[in-house]
């Protein structure tokens, strides 16, 4: 299959279609990104600017990397601080941790155990730039390599985020309790 | 299988994907920014103008269809030649008007044209008396819900007749809930063959805070594929409505 590196590189020599061809790869992986951090209506709006934007960045791309999309989740992440510049009373911490919300991973383990509420509360309090890293592997899939180079960062620090990230939410309160009553439940026969 | 952070954060992650609707609107903004940075952006069209090689409305019509990616119609009327490109889902449209010939009869400013990406319409003839106005164009994205540009410009003022494509939310689909929410100001016309509606936009009410609360007018509207409509509007009588509109069609 021809990589998005070389259809980006036709697209820059006038093929429009080798660029959809990248955008048509990789759209629900960007629609999702943003679904979870803005919401779906936002990200129904927000997904043809992403694509607009990486139409008009392309030059710059590195064809060393084969694949997009870590790059197009970075525009996306661009894009999306851009759309809460322009809508400050839609607060990003707020949005990442309910919009998720819907997809309870608990239902029929304990009710009385309100784990993903715990679990959104302790994202919430992980720092920004280790947040993202940990949701770009927990969530978008990629690699640490790949998260780094979304938000542009070293990949030496993409590992030290996600490790402090991830002792954070270790350490949250319930959450030793929690996976300890995960793991204990015996798989059915 | 031991649970771990990182699976439980993973699950909680889980999101339905966006509809097949969702992305391929997305792809229509990305093809009409194609469009608008391709052959026939304000760019081109000003170093084909140095070249000499912009002569009317057709010449430009065929070098534009045959090299971009989404079909931009041109109309010419009276030596004058227009070029409309527009949008998409999304809240953005464009809207581009090629130089007018100096010779071109500007009798009264009664149409201005914007088309959407799929499928664009293609004004086959006007009313006699009828020319294309320059001077009510959009020149740039309008955003917002619809675009309050796009809003004010096509109700521009009396005697102003725009023609319009609209895919998705913006414009023409709000005029639709618009129609649907107020039977009493629709009547249906049939307009050169095909089946439309005429919106009395003085009898409808809408939320105080919707643009189209506070607009008068007529709108002519008809389907012209699943998610989009072509839609004659502004401040003329609703007989000067359906005469335009009988001339506009999808194009081929």
């Amino acid at each position: 299959m021809t990589s998005d590196a070389e259809l980006i590189a036709w697209s820059l020599a006038g093929d429009d279609d080798a660029f959809v061809e990248v955008v048509r790869r990789h759209a629900q992986a960007v629609g999702s990104y943003l679904v979870r951090r803005a919401g779906r209506g936002a990200a129904e709006d927000l997904l043809g600017e992403v694509w607009v934007a990486a139409l008009r960045a392309r030059g710059s791309y590195d064809r060393s990397f084969a694949e997009a999309r870590p790059w197009l989740l970075g525009i996306a992440r661009n894009v999306l601080r851009a759309h809460w510049r322009r809508h400050p009373d839609e607060d990003l911490v707020a949005d990442m941790v309910t919009l998720a919300a819907f997809a309870d991973p608990w239902a029929g383990i304990d009710e009385q155990i309100d784990g993903a509420a715990m679990l959104r509360t302790a994202v919430a309090e992980i720092p920004q730039d280790e947040r993202e890293v940990l949701l770009l592997v927990a969530w978008e899939g990629l690699n640490v390599a790949d998260a780094a180079r979304a938000i542009g960062i070293p990949p030496g620090t993409a590992r030290r985020y996600l490790h402090q990230a991830r002792l954070v939410l270790r350490s949250s309160p319930g959450m030793v309790a929690l996976l300890h009553n995960l793991n204990s439940i015996k798989e059915p026969r | 299988m031991i649970t771990d952070e990182m699976s439980l954060l993973s699950t909680l992650g889980e999101v339905e994907p966006l509809s097949t609707d969702a992305l391929e609107r997305s792809e229509a903004v990305l093809r009409d920014a194609m469009a608008s940075s391709g052959p026939g952006s304000d760019l081109e069209r000003r170093r084909a103008r140095r070249r000499g090689t912009e002569r009317g409305g057709r010449q430009f019509r065929r070098a534009v269809t045959a090299s971009a990616a989404v079909v931009v119609t041109a109309v010419a009327v009276g030596g004058g030649s227009y070029l409309a490109s527009g949008s998409s889902g999304a809240p953005t449209v464009t809207h581009r008007v090629a130089q007018q010939a100096p010779t071109a009869p500007l009798q009264q400013s009664r149409l201005i044209a914007y088309v959407g990406s799929s499928p664009t319409l293609a004004v086959t003839s006007l009313p006699a008396g009828y020319t294309l106005a320059s001077s009510n164009h959009l020149t740039g994205p309008t955003e917002g819900f619809p675009g309050d540009e796009l809003w004010s410009k096509t109700f521009a003022g009396p005697g102003t007749i725009t023609i319009e494509e609209v895919t998705g939310a913006n414009g023409t689909p709000d005029a639709v809930g618009l129609a649907a929410q107020n039977p009493q100001a629709v009547q249906h016309l049939n307009v050169g063959g095909h089946s439309a509606l005429l919106l009395n936009m003085n009898l409808t009410q809408g939320p105080p805070s919707s643009p189209s609360a506070h607009i008068v007018g007529y709108v002519v509207y008809w389907q012209v594929g699943t998610h989009s409509w072509a839609m004659v509007s502004g401040g003329a009588t609703p007989t000067d409505l359906e005469r335009v509109a009988a001339g506009v069609v999808p194009a081929k």
